[in-house]
C-alpha cells in the first residue's frame, strides 16, 4: 500500500516521482488558484501564482524540511508571498498610469443593481486591506485552522484575530446599505 | 510579533471571549479556535446573542463569493513542470530468499537455498578434484573462485560455512565483499 504521509510524498518528489507530484496537485493546485483568486481578484494572474508556487515546491521539495507546518500551509505562504509581490507591482503600475479614480458616490448599493451578489462581495473584499483580507479569504474559504492560518502570514494566532475582527468590521461598514438586499438575494 | 493585548485578555471560555470569537470568526463552530470550540459552543447555547445573528449574517455574505476551478490546462501545466528525476528511485524486487521462503516457509529460507547452491558447487567441485592437484600448497588442492550474482541477503558474511562433504574432501566457501559490488565466493577444496 502506498505510504502517502506528506513528509514521504515529499521525498518521493524530489526523487521526480510524477505520481507524488500528481497526489499533491490533486490536493493543492485547486486551493492555491482560489487563494490568489481572491487575494488579486484575478483569476489569470491568480493561475500564473500557482504554476509558479508549485514550480517552487518541485525544485525545493528535496530541501523541504516539515518543522511542524504542513505542506498545505507552506504552499500558502509561498502563494501568498507572490501575490502580495503582484499586488505591489500592480500598484507601482497604477501609480505610473494614474487610473481613473473610482467614483466615490458609487456605492456598494448602487453596484447591486447592475451585478451579482458575489460580484458584490467580492468588490467589498476587494476593498479590504491586503492582510485583512488574506486573513479572512484563508480562515473563511481556504478553510484553514486559525493556527495554519497564522502560520501562512508569519504572525500569531492574536494577530490574525485582530485581523480578522478588523475586516469584518470593515466589511460590514462597507457593506451596510446593501445587506439587507444582499441578504435577500442570497 | 508583540501580542495584541486585545485578544485573549478574556478569560477562557467566557461569554467575553465568546464575543471575541464571533467578531473574528463569524458565528460558525468549526471555524472556532479548535481547543476552545466545545467550551464556546455550550456558552453559546446557555446566551442566545444578537451578535451570533449578526456574524452569521456576514458568514453567509462571505459564503457568497463563488467557487474557484481549475483548468485540466493548468494542471498539465503545473505537471509538465516537475523537473526530470536526478535521483534514482530503488526498484524493491523480490529476493531469493523472499521467493523461497513463500516456497519453504516452515523453516528459514537460507537452508534450501543452501542446499540449492551447494549441489552446483559440489558438482562444480567434483570436477575440480579430478583434475591433477595443485603442488604450492599441500593442505588445498584447488582453490577456484567463481563470481556470483548476489540476489540472496543470507547474513553469514565473513563466515566461514560448510556447505557438505564427500568422502574426505571438504568443501568449504568464504563469501566477501568486492568493493565493485560483486558478491565473491572463494570455493575451498581442501583434505579433511
Amino acid at each position: 500500500m502506498r505510504d502517502d504521509s506528506e513528509h514521504t510524498l515529499m521525498t518521493q518528489v524530489a526523487a521526480g516521482d510524477q505520481a507524488a507530484c500528481r497526489i499533491f496537485v490533486d490536493r493543492y493546485l485547486g486551493q492555491i488558484v482560489a487563494y490568489g483568486t481572491r487575494l488579486l481578484g484575478d483569476r489569470e494572474t491568480a493561475q500564473d501564482v500557482a504554476q509558479e508556487t508549485f514550480t517552487r515546491l518541485w525544485t525545493h521539495a528535496a530541501r523541504w524540511e516539515p518543522r511542524g507546518v504542513k505542506v498545505g500551509a507552506w504552499l500558502h505562504r509561498i502563494a501568498h508571498n507572490l501575490c502580495i509581490d503582484s499586488l505591489r507591482k500592480r500598484r507601482e503600475v497604477l501609480m505610473d498610469e494614474l487610473p481613473e479614480r473610482a467614483d466615490p458616490a458609487c456605492s456598494a448599493e448602487d453596484e447591486l443593481h447592475h451585478q451579482d451578489v458575489s460580484v458584490v462581495v467580492a468588490a467589498a473584499m476587494a476593498r479590504l486591506p491586503e492582510r485583512q483580507r488574506a486573513a479572512i479569504t484563508l480562515c473563511y474559504h481556504q478553510e484553514l485552522g486559525n493556527i495554519e492560518a497564522a502560520e501562512v502570514l508569519e504572525i500569531t494566532v492574536e494577530a490574525l484575530e485582530s485581523l480578522l475582527t478588523r475586516g469584518r468590521r470593515k466589511l460590514r461598514e462597507i457593506l451596510q446599505d446593501s445587506l439587507p438586499d444582499l441578504l435577500g438575494e442570497v | 510579533m508583540t501580542k495584541n493585548p486585545e485578544y485573549h485578555s478574556a478569560p477562557k471560555a467566557s461569554l467575553e471571549r465568546l464575543v471575541q470569537v464571533l467578531a473574528a470568526y463569524g458565528a460558525e463552530p468549526a471555524r472556532w479556535p479548535a481547543e476552545e470550540r466545545v467550551e464556546l459552543v455550550a456558552i453559546a447555547s446557555e446566551y442566545p446573542d444578537a451578535r451570533m445573528r449578526s456574524a452569521a449574517q456576514l458568514d453567509t455574505v462571505l459564503d457568497a463569493l463563488p467557487a474557484v476551478g481549475i483548468s485540466a490546462d493548468l494542471t498539465q501545466k503545473v505537471i509538465a513542470a516537475v523537473p526530470p528525476s536526478t535521483v534514482m528511485v530503488p526498484v524493491i524486487k523480490p529476493t531469493l530468499t523472499e521467493w523461497l521462503a513463500d516456497l519453504w516457509s516452515w523453516e528459514p529460507a537460507w537452508r534450501p537455498a543452501a542446499a540449492l547452491a551447494s549441489v552446483v558447487l559440489i558438482g562444480i567441485a567434483l570436477g575440480v578434484v579430478s583434475q591433477p592437484p595443485a603442488q604450492d600448497h599441500p593442505a588445498i588442492d584447488k582453490v577456484v573462485e567463481i563470481e556470483i550474482v548476489w540476489e540472496t541477503d543470507f547474513d553469514f558474511t565473513d563466515d566461514e560455512l560448510v556447505i557438505g562433504y564427500a568422502s574426505d574432501v571438504e568443501f568449504t566457501w568464504d563469501i566477501g565483499f568486492d568493493p565493485a559490488g560483486i558478491e565473491m565466493a572463494s570455493f575451498v577444496v581442501g583434505n579433511m
